[in-house]
């Protein structure tokens, strides 16, 4: 059963993302003209009523980004004015009620191009986020001291060549999987090679250091996300790009490496490609457990994407909100085992914004 | 029964920006006992009417303050008026003292420092500046507290302004600094050593500051960002700045013997040659108000006083540095910028790279806050300080003020056309009127005892006492601000340099450029035009257009490394 619920979220230009955070009860948007505005799920009636709007960038604000609520309420955002923000959330209880105001903690300036996405690290890493720019440079600063948010000490800087789009963090790391970064490129360029690039940390030597390079994947690529692991022997990926494209990377062993500073190769397995959009993909995302990817694409709809038993990738779902045309840019799933998870694409329509948000129970049609 | 004001200026070293009162109280000769506690209490009323007993910090401050008490009266009512903004730094950091000895003096000059820059501009400037200066040290920012101690004492190091390097490095000790670094700049973390070349070239020869130098900081292993750089380099800059303030208006030593029962009478200081720091440093402002009252003999001891006092000749780059374990290459000095030929370095203009068009916007978008902080300062120094107009320095310098208004008038008004009429805000008239008013109010301040050691502060109160506002003659000081920015290689266009070098008193010149170029050799009294009475005012404008100077070549080396 799928229930569309439609909001308005009253931004004067493109919504260019949306972001849950870790509960799924408040929600953030970011847009062309500027702002971001917070929303805030209301128990009584399940109406999201819009808590914050303000002025973050001097540019359009491309994505907006949660961190772990083990931190606070802070949200991060990036522009097209090269410049990433860190905002937290003070609350006053004045006489009137609680007053919610987002205080500028950080900016970080150093990229020279329009930064393109920004996302915080797995929080058992500590306060880290990543950004990468149109310049084809991923930096990944640390916040040291946790309860000091001015503080942001850049701690790597890697150049990729190819201008990057998106980038994602493997949500699991463990003691088994270093720490893994997945960059993509939307250069339009076919023959400049694969567009994805997988980084890994090495611990030993405290770099990054490029493991990985899809070359199967071509067309520029809008986004991507790597699924949280709950338990698989391999990572997996969703890409967004002419079409949807599940990836399955397997490390591979090493024999007698148990420990060693080398690097993990991978075994890389196309899990499946989708062109049932018949369009552009460009936002996909998974849910809580990595079960199910959700990709929107420019033919307007939201398709479900589930593996059987036989690990084989089937579409289980396809949602279409208020559609026009042109289906634009954010959805984000964060279906979970609660009752109500919610999936939201942004639709342009000329000027006017609307936001759809589907209460999706946690029903599967079949598998 | 004589009686005392003492006006202690108290921190709060409890509120993040600390809180500054100003309690006035009376305390009689009879009961006065040396001071042997700091005593910091928490006021947070600003009433300076209540008198609280308080047991006098210092003899000194109150022998200093021997005053007609209904002259000074309203003085420090104005004062307090203005004063309620926080002063951070520079009290804070002397309340947080663990050594008493040293730590008493350091707070009292501390304090004596913050007095001055009180009474400058109204009360206006001084607010600005406390801001900045909060804002850098405690404000929000990428780098740690500690750090930013470490950087400014890195930057006053340069400099040599020994009480002033005491007090931050107490505070970075008390705020948990690495003790290590204090030894030595080799123990602190390579990122920190990275920034002392730079700090030597902004402290000396700006203009040498190129993008790679940027580069080389923010790439690499232990990289910098550009907005924990940008902090770095407002906060060394800034001190570069403070310290040339205090060499220029010598307050950067602390005269000895601060708390012995110095007796304030003037006769007896001039005996007493053991006192010759303190006495230069208080009958200095006396030396400039008895030109005032045209009389020669004072000057004239007041030169010889100078003269006898074992000073330390500007040993230039042979000179050896007080704190050389904090700096590396000490003995980078100054050089002629626009002498030397060997350097192919072009001056560049102020339209290439100016503040209000570049500068700002591009210190704001990195630091924030900071940006507009720094250009309040520079507005307010441009415009609210009280500087006489300039005359011209043919005649004999103890009767320029003495010659009829009238016949300066016309002398000014040409000056200020010529000089720069895109840049003089004020019209002319205004800019004669407060100087009429300063003539006037000289042969009434002849009657004062001259032991007056804020001299500084009074000639603006006392303007200020008398019915007009002083509209403040910018001309003078956007004159002084384009020579400076000229000495350290930012010519600006529109202003004809010829006339400026006419109209500028050579000693002025020469003291600006001191003040500028290598502050440390100000401690020769000798140096100062003991003839104009402004030199807090002229400091405050030195320092300003510096900073300003040294902040445009960082900001464009950070622009031009960012394409």
């Amino acid at each position: 059963m799928l229930v569309v619920k439609s909001l308005n979220a009253e931004h004067k230009d493109l919504v260019h993302d949306v972001a849950f955070d870790f509960y799924g009860r408040r929600m953030a948007t970011c847009s062309s003209d500027q702002t971001v505005k917070i929303w805030d799920l209301n128990d009584d009636d399940g109406e999201w009523v819009c808590t914050a709007s303000w002025k973050t960038h001097c540019g359009s604000v491309w994505k907006v980004t949660w961190a772990h609520p083990e931190f606070g309420q802070i949200i991060a955002t990036c522009s097209f004015d090269r410049t990433a923000a860190i905002w937290e959330e003070s609350v006053s209880d004045s006489g009137h009620g609680v007053h919610s105001t987002w205080i500028k903690r950080a900016g970080l300036v150093d990229s020279r191009t329009s930064v393109m996405d920004i996302e915080f690290a797995p929080k058992i890493q500590g306060l880290q986020l990543a950004t990468c720019s149109a310049g084809g440079v991923v930096r990944i600063y640390e916040a040291p001291d946790v309860m000091n948010l001015n503080q942001w000490s850049p701690h790597y800087e890697i150049n990729c060549k190819l201008q990057c789009s998106c980038i994602s963090w493997n949500p699991s790391p463990s003691r088994l999987h270093a720490p893994l970064i997945a960059v993509g490129s939307d250069d339009p360029n076919p023959a400049s090679g694969g567009k994805v690039f997988i980084y890994e940390f090495s611990a030993n030597t405290h770099k990054w250091t490029r493991v990985e390079t899809l070359v199967t994947v071509t067309e520029p690529v809008h986004d991507l996300a790597f699924a949280p692991n709950l338990g698989r022997s391999y990572h997996l990926l969703g890409i967004a790009s002419k079409d949807v494209r599940v990836i399955a990377l397997k490390p591979t062993k090493q024999d007698g490496s148990q420990g060693q500073s080398s690097l993990t190769s991978f075994e890389v397995r196309q899990a499946g490609q989708f062109d049932d959009h018949g369009s552009t993909v460009w936002r996909v995302s998974w849910n809580l457990t990595g079960t199910i990817l959700a990709s929107s694409g420019d033919d307007g709809c939201v398709r479900l994407w589930k593996a059987n038993y036989l690990d084989i990738w089937k579409c289980i779902s396809v949602m279409r909100g208020d559609a026009v045309e042109n289906v634009g840019e954010a959805e984000e799933t964060n279906n979970s085992i609660q009752p109500c998870g919610g999936t939201a694409s942004g639709q342009h329509t000329a000027r006017y914004f609307k936001l759809a948000p589907t209460a999706h129970p946690a029903h599967v049609p079949w598998h | 029964m004589l009686e005392y004001y003492l006006l202690s200026v108290v921190g709060d070293a409890d509120n993040r920006f600390g809180k500054v009162a100003a309690i006035e109280t009376r305390v009689s000769k009879a009961t006065a006992a040396p001071v042997t506690t700091t005593t910091t209490t928490a006021t947070t009323q600003q009433n300076h009417q209540q008198g609280q007993q308080q047991q006098p910090q210092h003899q000194q401050q109150q022998q200093q303050q021997k005053q007609n008490s209904a002259q000074h009266q309203p003085c420090h009512k104005h004062k307090e008026a203005h004063r309620q903004r926080v002063v951070e730094g520079v009290a804070e950091e002397g309340s947080e003292r663990g050594e008493e000895e040293v730590g008493n003096d350091e707070e009292w000059w501390a304090e004596r420092v913050v007095r001055v820059l009180g009474g400058m501009g109204g009360g206006q400037y001084s607010d600005t500046w406390y801001r900045s200066h909060a804002h850098l040290l405690h404000g929000d920012g990428p780098l740690p507290h500690t750090w930013r101690l470490y950087i400014a004492a890195l930057a006053v190091c340069r400099h040599e302004v020994g009480w002033l390097m005491r007090a931050l490095l107490t505070d970075f000790r008390s705020a948990g600094g690495d003790l290590r670094w204090l030894t030595s700049l080799h123990h602190a973390p390579s990122k920190l050593y990275a920034l002392a070349p730079i700090n030597n070239i902004l402290a000396h020869r700006p203009w040498l500051l190129l993008p790679h130098h940027i580069q080389q900081l923010t790439k690499g292993e232990d990289s910098w960002s550009l907005g924990e750089l940008c902090q770095a380099l407002c906060i060394m800059t800034h001190f570069h700045a403070l310290s040339s303030f205090l060499h220029g208006s010598g307050l950067s030593i602390i005269p000895k013997k601060a708390k012995k029962n110095i007796d304030m009478n003037e006769e007896r200081e001039l005996g007493n040659p053991r006192k010759k720091e303190p006495d230069c440093l208080q009958t200095r402002p006396n030396c400039s108000e008895d030109i005032h009252s045209s009389s020669n003999n004072a000057n004239h001891s007041c030169n010889t006083r100078t003269d006898s006092k074992t000073t330390t000749t500007a040993q230039g780059a042979g000179r050896l540095r007080a704190y050389a374990h904090l700096t590396i290459n000490p003995s980078l000095t100054y050089e002629d910028f626009n002498g030397n030929n060997q350097s192919r370095i072009p001056s560049f203009s102020v339209h290439e790279y100016n503040w209000q068009d570049h500068g700002y916007a591009m210190c704001s978008r990195l630091l924030g806050e900071v940006g507009a902080f720094l250009d309040d300062r520079f507005t307010a120094a441009l415009s609210t300080l009280a500087l006489p107009s300039p005359t011209l320095p043919a005649s004999p310098s103890s009767q320029q003020h003495s010659i009829s208004p009238s016949s300066t008038r016309p002398l000014s008004s040409s000056s200020t056309h010529s000089l720069s009429s895109s840049t003089c805000s004020l019209p002319v008239s205004p800019a004669c009127s407060p100087l009429n008013q300063q003539q006037q109010q000289q042969p009434q301040q002849q009657e004062q005892p001259s032991s007056v050691d804020h001299q500084a502060n009074q000639v603006p109160d006392t303007i200020q006492q008398d019915k007009t506002p002083p509209k403040t003659s910018p001309v003078l000081a956007k004159a002084l601000w384009n020579y400076v920015q000229w000495l350290l290689g930012i010519h600006h266009d529109d202003c004809d340099y010829s006339l400026l070098n006419k109209h500028l008193d050579p000693q002025v010149k020469a003291f600006v450029k001191a003040a500028c170029c290598y502050p440390e050799t100000l401690t020769d009294l000798a140096t100062r035009p003991s003839t104009t009475p402004h030199l807090a005012e002229m400091s405050v404008v030195v320092m300003e257009a510096r900073l300003q100077s040294e902040l445009l070549y960082a900001l464009r080396a950070i622009m031009l490394h960012q394409c």
